[in-house]
């Protein structure tokens, strides 16, 4: 009897599941149409959620992309000896001609940093925050169309925090977005979604280098009247407290026809290693409303 | 006839081949080549491991599947999470429908077949991106990136029927 009502259970809950695993298959696809679709919108609107499940994929991943990388890394430094081994006498001329002319610059400079210092003791200059380097290598690249971004393996462990900037020996490189335990996403200054307040160096104009996706950035908001021209250097401002000041950033294109372009100084599309500037970020003093009600709520009437 | 649990472990085993290899080949994707410009035209090798198991082995790699690998290559890449695993999981099903026709097909059908995938996706993927961004974007990079994908497919494509053969035609 017990097996006869076991058997007749089991029939029955085979009837019903069946119809039930048929309806789930036909519905999963559609789930996950929906699901990826959810996941976009939620991106869109920077949902910490799909932030942790990017950090968490890319620091679970980032020890394998390392390990893939090498081979390239190896293959890279290779052909970069071999180049420089080809123009090994050139190279050499040119940078005893550049020796020469830094040593001049060197006893220029020390003077300046004497009189910067006599000058700043006497007017009680407060200096801008000292940044710290972490050294990182690139292992991650951008494999998309629309994005400019990367990969590095250093992460919270290492000091990396998010908002830092990102630069190479020769310029800004970008600045980090999303930081893992061992890795970490920089955004590149040349990616759409990418803004950094930067000044010319000459004319002290201030603008907004705005991303575009191509090789060439644009300055935005840069003052109608702004002197400027093609070849002046352009620098981070410092401003909103991100960047530290003065980084050198690129010079400039093109500034006859309306848009002005800007060639970055740093490689950005063949990055290897890059180093993280642990910047102390200037707060900003309370506001004057903000402070009238903190003095109110010290001592009230 | 019983099976020993070695040997139930190993098709276990074989059957996660195709999704092993799908993974790799995301991984691999994502990973810099430190050549000029080469990160915004990388070969989609996601895509043609996604196309060939579709065809050859949709049983062995789910929907489900597909979706996962795709948001992993949005997240290695930098993409906005969502788009490839929504482009995948369509190629995937899509193939894995009409998949019985390219089976027993010289390659070049396979490989014709892949053309029009690859471009499918590449539009698909221009289209949704411009819509996330709410800007348009240029679409050059993504026409050489399907213009690579496709010139690369045959290689990894006999990658694949290698991996194939070794590992799941017993």
């Amino acid at each position: 009897m017990a097996r006869k009502l076991n058997f007749r259970t089991g029939s029955s809950i085979s009837r019903f599941a069946a119809p039930i695993k048929l309806l789930a298959h036909r519905f999963i696809f559609l789930f996950l149409i929906l699901t990826a679709i959810g996941t976009m919108l939620l991106a869109r609107a920077d949902s910490i959620a799909v932030e942790k499940a990017s950090v968490i994929v890319t620091d679970l991943f980032s020890p394998l992309l390392g390990f893939f990388s090498r081979p390239a890394a190896t293959i890279n430094g290779a052909v970069q000896k071999f180049e420089d081994l080809v123009r090994l006498h050139s190279e050499n001329e040119r940078l005893k001609a550049e020796n020469r002319r830094l040593k001049d610059w060197q006893m220029v400079a020390r003077d300046l940093a004497s009189q910067n210092r006599s000058l700043r003791s006497l007017m009680a200059f407060t200096a801008d925050p000292k940044s710290r380097q972490i050294s990182a290598r690139v292992v991650g690249d951008s494999g998309g169309a629309f994005v400019r971004s990367a990969i590095i393996n250093a992460g919270t462990r290492d000091g990396i925090e998010k908002g830092q900037a990102v630069i190479t020996g020769d310029g800004l490189a970008g600045r980090i977005i999303a930081v893992g335990l061992q890795s970490a996403r920089i955004l590149l200054v040349t990616d759409i979604n990418s803004r950094v307040p930067v000044l010319v160096e000459t004319s002290r104009d201030r603008a907004i280098l705005a991303g575009n996706n191509s090789g060439q950035p644009k300055l935005a908001f840069l003052p109608v009247i702004a002197a400027v021209k093609e070849g002046d250097r352009v620098v981070t401002s410092g401003h909103g407290g991100v960047f530290p000041p003065g980084l050198p950033v690129g010079t400039i294109l093109n500034a006859g026809d309306g848009t002005v372009r800007i060639a970055p100084f740093a490689q950005l599309d063949r990055l290897e290693f890059v180093r993280v500037l642990s910047y102390e970020k200037i707060v900003p003093p309370p506001t004057t409303g903000s402070r009238i009600l903190s003095k109110r709520n010290v001592s009230p009437p | 006839m019983t099976t020993s649990l070695s040997q139930r472990l190993e098709k276990i085993a074989r059957d996660y081949v195709p999704i092993a290899i799908t993974v790799f080949f995301t991984i691999l994707s994502a990973t810099p080549l430190y050549l000029p410009g080469y990160g915004m035209i990388a070969a989609n090798l996601a895509l043609m491991a996604i196309y060939y198991w579709a065809v050859y082995r949709p049983d062995l790699l789910s929907p489900l599947a597909a979706f996962c690998i795709g948001m992993i290559y949005d997240f290695l890449v930098g993409t906005p999470p969502g788009i490839n695993a929504l482009v995948f999981l369509l190629v995937r099903a899509l193939v894995s429908r009409r998949g019985g026709a390219l089976q027993g097909k010289p390659f070049i059908t396979l490989w014709l077949g892949f053309v029009g995938v690859s471009l499918s996706a590449s539009l698909a993927t221009w289209v949704i991106s411009v819509i996330w961004h709410l800007t348009f974007l240029n679409p050059l990079p993504i026409v050489f990136q399907a213009g690579l994908t496709i010139g690369v497919f045959p290689f990894v494509c006999w990658l694949l029927v290698w991996t194939q053969h070794k590992t799941l035609s017993v």
